[in-house]
């Protein structure tokens, strides 16, 4: 169980102290998260999302004197996330990660509109499309749209400006977009299957 | 426009892929990895002393071998045989008794030492041939730099005049003071008379030797001059002859006081050069 009671900077004290255990409690605080973010960044590879994760939190504990106590912890330790990620992704090839193959993809792309396509088959469309992104957009879509962060914690943990975010993401909303029209598959589509989808889930329900 | 930003926004939301859980044992495979860590680090923290203690020796003897560099390049200077070099190749093996390889060879392995020292302590974090280059560079071009200054000269000339005594650079500086040219087919020094396409001419160990000038030469008295030719009944015949540069030439003069200090006052002492003793003390 998480220790509740002790906040971050309590816990951090101690560790630095020499209470070695105390970092557990805190690293289990923000393991899913910063595991949450490594996957979808990391092209849903779960070895590999795991593997950083670690590697995440041995770098958070060796560079735990040097975080500012009167800042949250949370954006460093995606900062940390974010530079272990990148490192990753330039030692191995983006195609070795990638979930779907090229005929997948074709696959789903010349499918019928009519069709119905599966939640999990529009999930990875869009996540083949989000492949086939720079990582730099790839980045700030996955930061802003799957962990709901803000544009000023995306800049904290990018270590830039939220202007350059805004811009980061605007493009990389076109990017994809045309991405997606490239194989023939519309914007409007992917949101009426979406639409079709929800609709019958609440149908159901 | 901005309709469809919106409703593509929300296709992205909602194309969230799901996370899966991390497995329940992550945390503690994490503090296991830390613990090693830990473990290595306090391994890690002694090297670093220890890398410290090597760097700074390593430093020492950098020092050392720059200092030892000058005085073998003072004591090319000094013995006067790059003097032989004016007239050419002819003398390039002769030059090889006057190099100071017995300070080389001790200097080379001190600074391999050094260097290798230096990156055992990994306080730079380059790759051993840039440590082993550098250090090479920094004593070479220390050691020449130093060289080209008068402060072995200032030194010398403190020792000789006797006003101060330093133990240890007295007894380094008149231990290598100790070798001067000679050549069975060389004679260099100032000319003090002439007569007649002869010239008598004072060398720098004092000595005066009688020359016969090579044909068509006309010297001055007063000028440093080097001459080559061969010994024939006694007389030196010149055969090729040309000019010294007078503060070149007044160096060896300047140097000879401390030759002869070392002559009369450590001989015993000194180590063994019998070649260069020889050449050194042997009547002309």
């Amino acid at each position: 169980m998480i220790p509740t009671g002790f906040s971050d900077t309590e816990l951090i004290k101690s560790v630095l102290a020499g209470n070695q255990a105390d970092f557990k409690p805190l690293m289990e605080r923000y393991q899913q998260k910063v595991f949450s973010y490594l996957y979808r960044f990391l092209y849903e590879n779960r070895d590999a999302a795991e593997e950083v994760t670690q590697s995440v939190f041995v770098k958070v504990y060796k560079n735990l004197g040097s975080v500012a106590l009167h800042r949250p912890l949370q954006p460093w330790i995606f900062r940390i996330a974010h530079n272990e990620a990148a490192n990753h992704l330039r030692t191995i090839s983006r195609k070795k990660e990638s979930k779907l193959k090229d005929e997948q993809w074709d696959n789903i792309a010349s499918a019928d509109e009519n069709q119905n396509m599966k939640q999990e088959e529009q999930t990875i469309l869009i996540q083949k499309a989000l492949d086939k992104l720079k990582t730099k957009y790839r980045e700030v879509i996955v930061l802003h749209y799957f962990e709901e962060k803000s544009y000023q914690e995306i800049a904290k943990i990018l270590n830039t400006s939220t202007n350059s975010v805004g811009t980061l993401l605007r493009r990389g909303r076109m990017k994809l977009q045309n991405i997606l029209k490239q194989y023939g598959i519309t914007a409007m589509m992917v949101f009426t299957c979406l639409f079709r989808q929800s609709a019958k889930l609440w149908i159901k329900t | 426009m901005d309709k469809n930003v919106n409703k593509f926004e929300e296709i992205l939301k909602s194309a969230k892929p799901p996370v899966p859980e991390l497995p329940p044992n992550f945390s503690t495979r994490v503090m296991s990895e830390i613990s090693q860590l830990e473990a290595k680090s306090i391994g890690l923290q002694t090297r670093t002393r220890v890398g410290l203690g090597s760097f700074t020796i390593a430093c020492l003897l950098l020092l050392l071998s720059l200092l030892t560099f000058n005085s073998i390049l003072f004591e090319i200077q000094m013995n006067g045989s790059l003097e032989l070099l004016s007239f050419g190749t002819q003398f390039l093996s002769d030059i090889f008794g006057y190099i100071p390889f017995d300070l080389i060879i001790p200097t080379v392995l001190v600074v391999a030492l050094a260097s290798r020292m230096m990156w055992v302590s990994k306080v730079f974090k380059k790759g051993v041939a840039a440590v082993i280059i550098s250090s090479y560079l920094i004593t070479g071009l220390g050691g020449a730099a130093l060289a080209a200054t008068n402060v072995n000269k200032r030194i010398q000339k403190t020792l000789t005049t006797g006003k101060i005594d330093w133990p240890l650079i007295s007894w380094f500086y008149k231990e290598r003071a100790r070798y001067q040219v000679k050549h069975p087919n060389f004679n260099m020094g100032q000319v003090e008379k002439l007569s007649d396409g002869f010239v008598w001419i004072v060398d720098p160990n004092g000595r005066t030797i009688k020359v016969k000038l090579p044909e068509g030469q006309a010297v001055e008295k007063g000028q440093f001059i080097r001459i080559v030719g061969s010994v024939d009944k006694g007389l030196f015949k010149g055969n090729n002859m040309n000019f010294c540069h007078p503060v070149n030439a007044q160096r060896y003069y300047h140097h000879m006081p401390m030759m002869h200090q070392n002559k009369t006052m450590h001989m015993q002492d000194m180590r063994k050069h019998p070649k260069m003793m020889n050449r050194m003390t042997s009547p002309n």
